[in-house]
């Protein structure tokens, strides 16, 4: 709370040193908490039902003229079964999620550190909920949401985007880097309409290429999509190909997915997505989550009911026990800053 | 954007790249230990060189490798899963997760005694892990093996017993050799050493009119596995774990034992003299701790796992899977020092099915095939402990069509073997060209110091990383 009003008082302070010419930072708090219970309901496989914290987030922005940062931290479950002397059974450990330092000139931005990287983020955005469901490249491991790098994005002029690229351990910010090679990432967001006031269109095109874990196995990702975000309506589509996954640098995976939402009467939410992964392009094995959701939201509070199905079709079916099934979830979110399209 | 192009391929070409089977091998098994790894990397070596010396020995350490296989899908494919829920399973019932125990009325039976990766798992899957076990024995000891006959024998009986248990058979109890020339051998020796108490000549000696450990190694023969002192704050906390045995445990000694096990050789392991309960040497008792681990199989059936830490789920496990809840009296799950931990008693009379002694006239002809008989049965009894819902349906799959059932085991374990055998060289050459921590490097500073060194231990070989 103290953060919190700290952060208020020096975001509206007057610019005390305005006279001097040189502005005084600003801060803003970042939080990012999600509550959850679920209830499952397995095809084969026995009723589950848990309550959960799937994200804790706590951060804070800075930005001083052309320079900002970040840090945030979060709280995830340790669950890699190494046991720590003297703490029994389940731990919580605080990791880092973001900490970078950038600096924007122009049309120029820099940003080194732990830095998100740069497609996730943008799909994130126009899907707006991440409460009820992480994007699929996320959610299928082919792409983390953060890695330790850097990156570098070229803004376009009047609003039409950026192209950027990004370079990174290519372990994603849960991992610790095993190997001497370096993901690289060139994504561009292109905003082609806006010119002519259709600034929510978007388009974005992905392709990364590096390797994971020891010894390298070699990953390729490459796709894009199309999505259109603004705080009433949401649509969007993307695709993407991907070899080097499930630790086989041979293996060849499709992501598809789609979505839509809406907010009516300006509280009311309504969220629905389809996410389909081809496991593997030389087996028919492929899992396809539906997920259809409402909810309302007051401020920086959403709360959903949702329902997900998970269909797990061929041999992805004996492959992923537990995994097809019906899902009844109810989510809480607090968010600050709030969202913007 | 082509600068980008040529700097990735650049930096993505910065190692060679390895054989495709070899770099998943190497990631699983990397990423599997990758904690223990980094706080007790001698260990690890320790483990990843016993692996090297028999296909069996990889096998035994490789379940990281099975569950990857099985999540890829290769090795998950079959006509008789599907609508099968989850049964309450081993996790890792390979044949040398098998042995006997001593029950409180002195009887010697037959049980599953390793429940470090116990857990809900598709029947088959455990199923598949022992055939596989059982086939890849045979290929290793017997030039003229049928390992696919010795698999569908054993899934026969699989068969046959869970649907006999489904249909209100009683379960069964194995206290006797069942016609199996390798049970027999194992009942003999067993019976022999319970006389002799071989353990305590084994592991311990008399001085001064009192029982001690040996330091060192108790088998020259094998100078990896050793028995070392552990340190004084960690030895006195021990009694605390033991008291569920009484109120006051007699603690006569205490030992560090480092090199035993495969998949668990860098797990702690304590070794514990009680005082017997009289004031004669011979009846002392051994005690082995082991701390567990999560079960490599975490996570197939979320959110809620299958109990809520692993003393609890292992504990869980063994009660359900023996034929009766006391066939080693001392054997209970608890935590030290945050560790969770097994206890069992140490004994020479408990011994395991030793894939070694499958060779020569105890394992040719049918003798395998009635092994795999007899410890298909003790699987099946395991199982269908299972919910009644669960084991109804898996009921409903079996009653399909058991002949085909069986001969699906069989192709799968036949070829599986192989698989493994072809693994064990490519894990051989990863040691050989990545190093002994298959090419992770452990930072120094992260190593463990005071007490989780002295808990951890290790460092036997006097080297550093």
């Amino acid at each position: 709370m103290n953060l919190l009003l700290l952060s208020l008082l020096l975001a509206q302070a007057p610019d005390a040193s305005a006279d001097a010419g040189l502005p005084l930072p600003t801060f803003t708090p970042r939080v990012d908490a999600i509550g959850d219970y679920a209830s499952r309901f397995p095809t084969e496989g026995p009723h589950q039902n848990a309550f959960s914290a799937p994200r804790v987030q706590l951060g804070v922005d800075g930005q001083w003229l052309g320079a900002t940062a970040r840090v945030l931290v979060e709280g995830a479950y340790a669950t890699s079964g190494g046991a720590l002397v003297g703490v029994s059974g389940d731990s919580v450990v605080i990791r880092l999620r973001e900490a970078w330092g950038g600096y924007r000139w122009r049309w120029l931005e820099g940003r080194l550190g732990m830095v998100p990287t740069l497609a996730i983020p943008e799909l994130e955005r126009g899907f707006r909920f991440r409460g009820l469901a992480a994007d699929a490249l996320e959610s299928t491991r082919l792409l983390a949401p953060a890695d330790f790098g850097a990156t570098l994005k070229v803004h376009l002029p009047g609003d039409f985007g950026w192209i950027g690229a990004a370079v990174t351990n290519g372990e994603g910010y849960t991992s610790r880097e095993l190997n001497e090679g370096k993901n690289v990432e060139v994504t561009a967001l292109v905003r082609p309409l806006a010119g002519v006031g259709l600034k929510p269109l978007e388009l974005l095109a992905m392709g990364s290429a590096g390797s994971t874990g020891l010894p390298e196995i070699a990953t390729t990702r490459v796709g894009g999509g199309m999505q259109w975000s603004t705080r009433g309506l949401g649509v969007g589509a993307s695709a993407f190909y991907a070899r080097g996954l499930l630790s086989d640098p041979s293996r060849e995976a499709l992501v598809l997915q789609a979505f839509a939402r809406a907010t009516l009467f300006e509280h009311l939410l309504l969220a629905g997505r389809v996410q389909w992964f081809k496991r593997s392009l030389t087996a028919d094995d492929a899992v396809v989550d539906t997920l259809l959701g409402v909810g309302g939201s007051i401020a920086f509070l959403e709360a959903f009911v949702a329902w997900g199905r998970t269909l797990a079709l061929g041999a992805a079916r004996t492959a992923l026990p537990g995994l097809d099934g019906h899902e009844l979830r109810v989510v809480l979110r607090l968010r600050w800053p709030e969202w913007s399209p | 954007m082509r600068h980008a192009l040529f700097l990735s391929l650049a930096l993505a070409a910065c190692a060679p790249p390895g054989d495709a089977r070899e770099a998943t091998l190497v990631q699983v098994l990397v990423k599997a230990d990758e904690v223990v790894l980094r706080t007790r990397p001698q260990l690890v070596r320790g483990k990843f060189a016993r692996m090297a010396a028999s296909p069996f020995d990889f096998y035994r350490g490789s379940v990281p490798l099975f569950r990857a296989d099985w999540e890829s899908g290769r090795t998950s494919h079959s006509g008789f899963l599907a609508g099968a829920p989850p049964v309450l399973g081993l996790g890792d019932p390979h044949p040398e997760n098998f042995g006997l125990l001593l029950d409180r009325d002195g009887t010697l039976a037959l049980e599953p005694n390793d429940f470090d990766s116990a857990d809900r798992v598709p029947f088959l899957f455990d199923l598949r892990r022992l055939v596989t076990g059982l086939a890849l024995g045979a290929r290793m000891q017997q030039p003229d093996a049928r390992p696919e006959e010795i698999a569908r024998a054993t899934a026969e009986a699989y068969a046959t017993t869970f649907l006999a248990l489904a249909d209100g058979a009683p379960p069964d109890r194995v206290t006797d050799d069942r016609g199996s020339a390798v049970l027999q051998d194992l009942f003999k020796r067993g019976r022999r050493d319970l006389l002799s108490r071989a353990e305590l000549s084994q592991l311990t000696e008399v001085t001064d009119g009192r029982r001690r450990f040996l330091r060192g190694p108790p088998d020259p023969a094998d100078p990896s596995a050793r028995l070392e002192t552990l340190s004084a704050p960690l030895a006195q906390t021990v009694p605390q774990a033991l008291l569920r045995l009484g109120p006051d445990p007699r603690v006569l000694d205490v030992v560090r034992q480092l090199g035993s096990g495969v998949a668990s050789w860098p797990r702690v392991r304590v070794l514990v003299l009680l005082d017997g309960p009289t004031a004669a040497l011979e009846d002392d008792v051994l005690l082995e701790l082991k701390e567990l681990a999560e079960s490599s199989l975490a996570g197939w059936y979320g959110p809620a796992p299958v109990a809520s830490d692993t003393p609890t789920r292992v504990e869980a496990a063994v009660r359900r899977a023996w034929a009766v809840p006391d066939a080693d009296p001392r054997w209970f799950a608890t935590t030290w020092w945050g560790l969770p931990l097994q206890v069992r008693t140490k004994s020479e009379a408990n011994k395991g099915v030793n894939v070694d002694r499958w060779a020569g006239a105890r394992g040719a002809g049918d003798e395998l095939a009635k092994l795999g008989a007899v410890l298909g049965a003790v699987l099946a009894r395991v199982h269908a402990r299972s919910e009644p819902a669960v084991v109804a349906a898996v009921s409903a799959q079996l009653r399909r069509d058991p002949q085909a059932f069986a001969r699906e085991q069989g192709a799968f374990a036949a070829e599986e073997s192989l698989q493994v055998l072809a693994d064990t060289e490519h894990f051989r050459t990863a040691l050989e060209r990545l190093g002994p921590q298959l090419g992770l490097t452990v930072d120094a500073r992260e190593l463990p110091a005071q007490l989780p060194a002295g808990v951890f231990g290790g460092d036997f070989e006097g080297d550093m990383p």
